[in-house]
């Protein structure tokens, strides 16, 4: 993360402010990727909420296809409708009644929610500072091409 | 003369920084491993007591005792905790070396310059 360092602006050294202005580029492109892989990973959990929603007891005993691979399917029978078994992570899986599961997964979206709100505020906040600092680089060049035109006369 | 010891310096120079990218990402990835273990633990705490607990070896899913499952999962955060405060440490040192070896870069430079100047 770019550091905050006290400058004059007026006078820093202009490959300074360049230095800077790239490092903000840089981390910008570093959280808007995170951001993206965020919304996916949100996308995947709502989705997992979306199929619980299915496995009702008026479906019991109704047929499903079942993916075995992407493309290939196999028919089966939807046979427990009262619970699910949910993957929390560093290969633990866990059997939860379909309640607490859709439980589990809205848990899972605020918190991505939570966080994606926060990055949201982080990048408005580093684009911000990106413009000043484009804007204050271009003045400085402006300076620097009209000193030179008056040192010419 | 100088200039290739100049030049020696620069490549020490350059390995440090490597080194310290690698460090960098190692520290980073076991961040993200804490991370996901905490998830677990969390979620483990919110079980009931009946609730059966899973683990996935290989392509099948077998049965665990729930309490080896929590300890289990405690005792990988404390050592990734651990490996993560002696990678900080590391890198601490290693700010320190690469500052070190920028300084002398630096004056190795000015000096190389001054001399070419004389001459």
């Amino acid at each position: 993360m770019a550091q905050n360092t006290q400058i004059d602006p007026l006078t820093a050294p202009l490959q300074q402010l360049q230095m800077y202005q790239q490092r903000l580029q840089e981390d910008i492109e570093t959280l808007t990727t995170s951001y993206a892989s965020l919304r996916t990973v949100q996308a995947k959990y709502n989705d997992c909420l979306d199929s619980l929603k299915v496995i009702t007891s008026e479906n019991r005993g109704k047929t499903v296809l079942v993916p075995l691979t992407n493309s290939l399917y196999v028919p089966g029978e939807l046979s427990d409708v009262e619970s699910v078994i949910v993957d929390v992570g560093t290969g633990y899986f866990v059997d939860k009644p379909i309640p607490d599961a859709k439980d589990y997964y809205k848990r899972k979206v605020d918190y991505i929610q939570t966080n994606l709100n926060g990055l949201q505020g982080t990048i408005t906040e580093e684009r911000k500072k990106l413009t000043d600092i484009s804007e204050l680089i271009a003045l400085r060049v402006e300076m620097q091409r009209k000193q030179a035109a008056e040192t010419k006369k | 003369m100088a200039a290739a010891k100049f030049e020696a310096e620069m490549q020490a120079f350059q390995a440090l920084q490597r080194e310290f990218t690698k460090v960098v990402q190692s520290r980073t990835q076991l961040e993200s491993q804490l991370k996901e273990n905490e998830m677990v633990s969390k979620e483990f705490d919110l079980l009931k007591d009946d609730a059966t607990v899973y683990k996935l070896i290989g392509p099948v899913l077998v049965k665990q005792d729930r309490a080896e499952a929590t300890t289990n999962v405690k005792k990988r955060i404390e050592f990734i905790t651990s490996e993560i405060k002696r990678l900080e440490k590391q890198i601490n040192e290693m700010e320190e070396k690469q500052e070190k070896k920028r300084s002398e870069m630096m004056q190795m430079q000015q000096a190389l310059q001054a001399q070419r100047q004389q001459a």
